[in-house]
């Protein structure tokens, strides 16, 4: 099957799908697992016939592979501007994989939770998204591959018995696996305290960065904490240290959301404030742009979870699985139609209207508790 | 003056830990605190605070690490990057990637390349010279080309001082390797 948008859309980006289900904070882990086979150059160095003999390799092995068979798949140059940005928005390749073009392929599982990518910066390169905060469940889900490829079709990956897995860049030579846990940390982002956090995260050799940097340091308050790339034979620590690190942040997100629902109950209209804007804007806008729809669906998830919002039928669960099935990326950029400008008046985008109207029909559908609360205060 | 645990020089940030009662103290230099992440006293404030377990962990592990380590002495500087000797191959004889792209890019072309140019890439001179292609010249694993293109460099410079049963013995190396 070709990737298309209309493909990539009929399953949201998983850090939305399960939103609720494993606590509000942590949205889903993904892993990212880099091979290179033995005896051909890395893919920046070699010719465009050198990526193609090792492209076809992998893709005749790959595609017998279980779970592999109906796939989408294409290579890169037959992908248009526009496909590529809404993959990167989706996270779904790598900015490295966006640039690439002949000999370099894409291939996304049914699910889409498995992203292979041939020749990126390396020959064989493995995304795996998991809705939970297991990290052993991602590192099985993406050794699966490579392990088929190696017992069942003999391909074999450099190695070196010291450096472990052998990368084009040296200091990233290990074990080959990066990982990344999504958060959404509205209320630690409220209390002005992420500076803080960023730096104090990157004291214990982890990274903490923006989900959405191009919208904005703190847009939509979602943020990737993640490890460099993990050195031989440290794989079981550093997933460990990550894990918890990433508990203890959601740990201390609650903590703040209690205290800000603390202070709302004394009186104070802050959080109430900003919930009930997000609802007004989403509820009454006729056209919402990226960035301000981001920043309100977090706010309106905050509010569920703080329980300012409840439905009028069915379940909060429902209703959050409803907000997650929101074509929440890929529009403007999938259909090709160039970013547009920020000057006034500007016309509003066919996707930013389609996002107001399907978000109106989600919103008749519930009672906003804190309204009367809020303006009697 | 106290003298940094890692390099020996003059040391600007001291961390006091505490493990089971027994206090440890670091002294490190301004570079090495970086390197380590140990420098911005005020984050490092708020990490003891944020993420106490993450912390503490952190810094044990650290203290462990410089336990055994014991500064250099006076006049001795810590160890320097390998660099490149007069004999580094400064090609990789299988993907012709060279050493100047390395040093411009800090990537390499292929898996050879760690063995060619193992003195750039390795900061511990021990681990370099293990790597080093000529330290593999008995060692089977090493690719053909990188023997080959060695044993043609040894033969020529046996040659060149005359050492003809030098020449002899890596002749009938190369033909081996055809």
């Amino acid at each position: 099957m070709t990737i298309n948008i209309e493909n990539l859309q009929k399953t949201s980006p998983i850090w939305y799908r399960h939103a609720g289900s494993e606590g509000d904070v942590i949205l889903g882990v993904m892993g990212r697992l880099v091979r290179n086979l033995r005896g051909h150059a890395f893919p920046g160095w070699s010719t465009a016939e050198g990526r193609r003999t090792v492209a076809e390799q992998l893709l005749q092995a790959i595609q017998k592979c279980p779970g592999f068979k109906s796939t989408l798949h294409a290579e890169m140059s037959e992908l248009d501007y526009g496909m590529r940005r809404a993959l990167l928005e989706r996270r779904q390749i790598s900015p490295c994989m966006a640039a690439r073009r002949d000999g370099c392929h894409l291939i996304i599982n049914k699910r889409q939770d498995t992203v292979v990518m041939i020749n990126e910066e390396e020959h064989l390169v493995i995304h795996n998204f998991y809705e939970k905060p297991d990290f052993t469940g991602v590192i099985e889900r993406l050794y699966r591959l490579p392990d088929m490829l190696s017992d069942d079709f003999g391909i074999e990956f450099a190695t070196h018995p010291r450096h472990g897995y052998l990368t084009s860049l040296p200091g990233e030579a290990g074990e080959g696996i990066q990982l990344y846990a999504t958060l959404h940390l509205p209320a630690l982002t409220l209390s002005n305290i992420m500076p803080q956090v960023t730096r104090a995260v990157d004291k214990l050799q982890l990274n903490l960065a923006p989900l959405y940097p191009q919208f904005g340091e703190e847009c939509g308050n979602t943020y990737v904490l993640y490890t460099a790339p993990i050195i031989h034979g440290a794989l079981e620590e550093m997933s460990n240290h990550l894990t918890n690190v990433m508990m203890r942040l959601a740990e201390r997100e609650k903590q703040v959301r209690e205290r800000l629902l603390a202070l709302h109950n004394q009186g104070d209209c802050f959080l109430a404030d900003r919930i009930n804007r997000c609802y007004g804007m989403l509820r009454y806008a006729c056209a919402i742009p990226m960035p301000e729809w981001l920043e309100a669906i977090s706010m309106l998830r905050l509010g569920i979870h703080c329980g300012f919002i409840e439905p009028k039928e069915g379940t909060t669960e429902q209703l959050l699985a409803d907000l997650a099935e929101q074509p929440v990326l890929g529009g403007e950029f999938a259909t090709g139609m160039p970013i547009p400008e920020r000057t006034h008046p500007r016309q509003a985008t066919p996707p930013e209207k389609a996002r107001s109207q399907s978000i109106q029909r989600i919103l008749s559908n519930i009672n906003l508790l804190t309204a009367p609360v809020a303006a009697h205060h | 003056m106290k003298k940094c645990q890692i390099c020996g020089k003059r040391a600007s940030i001291y961390l006091t830990q505490i493990i089971n009662g027994q206090t440890s103290d670091l002294a490190l230099c301004e570079t090495c605190a970086r390197e380590k992440g140990l420098f911005d006293p005020q984050s490092l404030t708020f990490a003891e605070k944020f993420f106490p377990e993450a912390f503490k962990e952190k810094i044990d592990k650290l203290v462990r690490e410089l336990t055994g380590t014991h500064p250099p002495a006076a006049g001795q500087t810590a160890p320097k990057k390998a660099v490149s000797g007069g004999d580094l191959l400064t090609e990789c004889p299988v993907c012709h990637f060279k050493l100047e792209n390395f040093r411009s890019s800090g990537r390499l072309g292929c898996a050879d390349c760690y063995s060619v140019f193992a003195a750039e890439i390795e900061t511990d001179p021990e681990a370099a010279a293990t790597d080093a292609p000529e330290a593999h010249l008995e060692d089977s694993e090493d690719s053909a080309p990188i023997r080959r293109r060695k044993l043609e460099q040894q033969l020529q410079a046996a040659i060149a001082r005359e050492d003809y049963e030098t020449a002899a013995r890596l002749r009938d190396e190369l033909k081996q390797l055809d």
